[in-house]
């Protein structure tokens, strides 16, 4: 169940946002609000881990990645870990 | 015995839920299993997620981790200080060592009563304070 409305934030929420996108922690401020949410859902006991979990994995369902591409993109990110060393 | 868990397992665990490794991590979370994760391993599950699924959702299930696995430096270097305890404690502090200790405390705690004794006493106590 999709919730659309307009969000104007301010003030310390507008610089954590801000915050989370320059560091990194999200993409965009859209993903970085979403990320703020779910993350104090759990930290307010709003969330269990595996609500968490169930709601990563709906999102991971969204686009799924065939057996192949799986096994090609864990070895690139095996690989990129090696090369690092 | 917790049970170490691979980045292939972790990146299944929420890429094929119908998996084995979907089904430990759930028992993880559920608390009826132990799980230990090294940081090489953490950090390769986070550029999994990261590059195919976005920091955020990377971000959110590396912190799952970190909440509900007992994350180590490196394997490596866990099982190498392991050994290494272990072989501190085998080899350092044997039961020679015990009696020793024992004798050690005997003579101290002896001379510690001695010299809380004054004259006509008997037994000294520290406690009582100076005449």
């Amino acid at each position: 169940m999709a919730k659309v409305f307009p969000l104007h934030l301010r003030g310390p929420q507008s610089r954590i946002v801000d915050r989370m996108v320059s560091t990194g922690m999200a993409d965009t401020p859209h993903e970085a609000v979403e990320t703020a949410l779910l993350a104090f859902g759990k930290q307010a006991g709003l969330l269990s881990e595996a609500e968490l979990l169930k709601a990563l994995r709906k999102e991971a369902a969204t686009e799924p990645i065939g057996e192949g591409e799986h096994v090609e993109r864990t070895r690139r990110a095996r690989g990129a870990r090696n090369s690092r060393r | 015995m917790p049970e170490t868990l691979g980045a292939d397992a972790l990146i299944r665990a929420v890429e094929r839920p119908d998996s084995e490794s979907a089904r430990v991590w759930d028992h993880v979370l559920a608390g009826e299993l132990e799980a230990t994760v090294d940081e090489p391993t953490l950090r390769e599950v986070e550029r999994f997620f990261s590059d195919h699924r976005g920091r955020s959702f990377a971000w959110m299930y590396t912190s799952q981790v970190r909440r509900n696995a007992r994350v180590v430096a490196s394997g490596a270097d866990f099982a190498a200080d392991a050994r290494a305890a272990a072989r501190g404690v085998a080899g350092v502090y044997n039961r020679r060592d015990f009696a020793r200790s024992l004798l050690i405390s005997a003579v101290v705690g002896t001379a510690l009563v001695l010299i809380n004794v004054r004259p006509g006493q008997v037994t000294g106590n520290p406690a009582d304070g100076p005449d």
